[in-house]
């Protein structure tokens, strides 16, 4: 379970974890790993497969019990889901929901079964299609539509949780160019308007440096650095853990951007 | 958005559509008996033949009653299975609870207690939980990916324990009339007896389970969905489970293994009416009890004065129509 640490409010500080290990077997996939999220930021995930970046996520969500550390909030709740929202790596669309249907899911834990939703939870469900785009397809079921669309509703869904924290499990990895930075884009809005803290893995090095505050880079279970993406990515930490050559240039209008250049590397 | 004006119209029709078969089902069968005379024997039933009187209500109105019931009771779990186990192809039947309670029922009847009214539900209840168990334990050891491998391992499930009973049958030959008898299914030998028993345990089981649609909705979209909103995932899975293998086991109790009704109703109402539990359950519960009546209605009717078992009946529609979702499911994934 989670403990309570009143401090953490006046640091701005909406989570906290402490040592945190995951073991399966014998074998650690988290190895003690320590950090904090502050209120407002934007965090990214980066780290090569089998890293431990969705373990780590799951262990915070308490969706996995962490063999062991401790995770501080704020202060007591009441629902983990008023909490945190979530956008798994593969949600299972197997049922024939309307897309307003699986929106109006995230208000779940908001209304009992006896009264139905209210109006805030109907406000926010509409808040959320808006944002993600995906109004026009309120009454569609979600069986029918594209890798794409299917992936904004999810996300949609855990706007309309509207949680001061979301986690989010590679939620770009399954849209088009044009849509992934649109979600980013969104993302990076939320963050900025509502103040909320996004954790979201992140394949791509340069959208985690053009939108994410701080990046986490994952290696073998623990937190291999950490802090603003262009101080954190750099040449030597690249060819160390993503076994690839690369160097910052700079754009016409001044942004940094990561160019790779393919070795074959071994660890 | 729960029960719009469209979803109570849908709920009226089904409910007229039930009454209108019992009617049909109440008259058909070797001694006819018209609507008047079921008139009749409501109203003045001492002016109607004695014969007709206790036909109806000694004969055919506990054997519909009993196989609304069973009926409603299959397609609830069946949904519930569904949704659980985020796969449109399962139900107690394919996962082997029915064949769980079979053999628990088998193993009543050999131990004498046929004769006592609880013995036989309780040894089903027995068997089924065992076998849910067994279901319980794989479904959170596989993968989510894997949940096809689920439904393989009930079918192996249903086989090995269909192979259990026939064993009973072979080594207690003495009381294989009663098992066999029983094996068949159907709701030839039910009286009102029975129903006094099936009835509030299968009444009270599909309102309990009526109280988790909206978890069951959650659970279908995933088990790491339905934690981060708030669901206790193990706890809210064994809950729906023990409540349908409850009402499962009480159905097969009096009625034997009664196959693909929780298959295929649930997943005709969810072509109807969406995937919403809340909306689903109510009436897969209502056209759950249809099917069968209807099923039941044939099995006697078709061969008269003989009787075909009414699980052979549900397996001539279910068969086919489980092949129809594995196409359709197939497809979707392509």
């Amino acid at each position: 379970m989670f403990k309570i640490n009143k401090e953490l409010q006046e640091q701005s500080i909406v989570m906290e974890f402490e040592e945190i290990s995951f073991k399966v077997g014998p074998k650690k996939i988290l190895k003690e790993v320590s950090h904090n999220l502050k209120e407002g930021c934007f965090y990214s995930i980066a780290g090569c497969n089998g890293s431990g970046k969705t373990t780590l996520l799951q262990t915070l969500l308490q969706i996995k019990k962490a063999s062991s550390g401790k995770i501080y909030l704020q202060d007591k709740v009441e629902n983990n889901a008023h909490y945190f929202s979530y956008v798994p790596q593969n949600t299972q669309l197997e049922f024939d929901f309307t897309v307003e249907e699986v929106v109006m899911m995230g208000r779940y834990p908001y209304y009992s079964g006896i009264t139905g939703p209210g109006k805030e939870d109907k406000e926010k469900v509409k808040q959320a299609l808006k944002l993600t785009d995906i109004e026009h397809l309120s009454k569609r079921l979600v069986t029918t539509l594209s890798g794409g669309e299917r992936q904004r509703a999810i996300i949609a869904r855990a706007l309309a949780q509207d949680t001061p924290i979301m986690f989010l499990d590679e939620p770009v990895s399954q849209l088009d160019i044009y849509h992934q930075l649109e979600v980013l884009n969104l993302l990076r809005e939320i963050v900025d308007t509502q103040n909320k803290t996004i954790v979201t893995v992140l394949h791509d090095l340069n959208q985690v440096s053009k939108f994410t505050d701080e990046v986490m880079v994952m290696d073998n279970g623990e937190i291999a650095a950490y802090g603003p993406p262009h101080e954190v990515l750099s040449p030597s930490l690249l060819k160390e853990i993503f076994r690839v050559n690369a160097e910052w240039i700079y754009t016409e209008d001044h942004k940094p951007h990561l160019v790779f250049h393919y070795h074959h590397n071994k660890k | 958005m729960i029960s719009s004006a469209n979803y109570n119209w849908k709920v009226a029709i089904s409910l007229v559509v039930l009454l209108l078969l019992s009617f049909v089902a109440i008259s058909v069968g070797p001694t006819k008996i018209t609507i008047t005379q079921i008139w009749m024997s409501v109203t003045q039933s001492q002016d109607v033949d004695f014969g007709i009187t206790q036909t109806l209500w000694q004969l055919r109105l506990p054997r519909i009653v009993m196989a609304l019931l069973a009926g409603m009771a299959l397609s609830a779990s069946g949904g519930a299975f569904q949704s659980v186990f985020r796969n449109p192809m399962s139900d107690p039947y394919v996962l082997g609870i029915s064949s769980g309670a079979s053999v628990g029922a088998a193993i009543a009847i050999i131990l004498g207690l046929n004769s006592q009214l609880l013995g036989i539900p309780f040894f089903a209840f027995l068997g089924a939980t065992s076998a849910l168990a067994i279901v319980y334990w794989l479904a959170f050891s596989l993968k989510q990916s894997e949940q096809n491998t689920l439904l393989l391992a009930g079918i192996a499930m249903s086989l090995m324990l269909g192979a259990i009973v026939s064993l009973l049958l072979v080594i207690n030959r003495e009381q294989m009339e009663s098992i066999y008898f029983w094996i068949l299914g159907g709701f030839n030998a039910v009286g009102w007896q029975q129903i006094y028993i099936v009835g509030p345990v299968v009444i009270l089981s599909i309102l309990l389970l009526f109280n988790y649609c909206k978890d069951m909705n959650l659970l279908s979209m995933g088990n790491e969905t339905a934690h981060s909103l708030g669901i206790n995932v193990k706890q809210k899975v064994a809950i729906i489970l023990l409540i349908s293998a409850l009402s499962v086991s009480i159905v097969v109790s009096y009625s034997g293994v009664i196959g693909f009704v929780g298959l295929i109703v649930p997943h005709m109402v969810r072509f109807a009416i969406g995937a919403d539990n809340r909306r689903l359950l109510p009436l897969a519960a209502i056209w759950g009890g249809i099917f069968l009546i209807l099923a039941d209605t044939i099995a006697r009717t078709v061969i008269q004065p003989g009787e075909l078992p009414v699980g052979s009946i549900t397996a001539l529609f279910g068969a086919p129509y489980f092949f129809f979702i594995l196409i359709k499911k197939s497809r979707r994934h392509v």
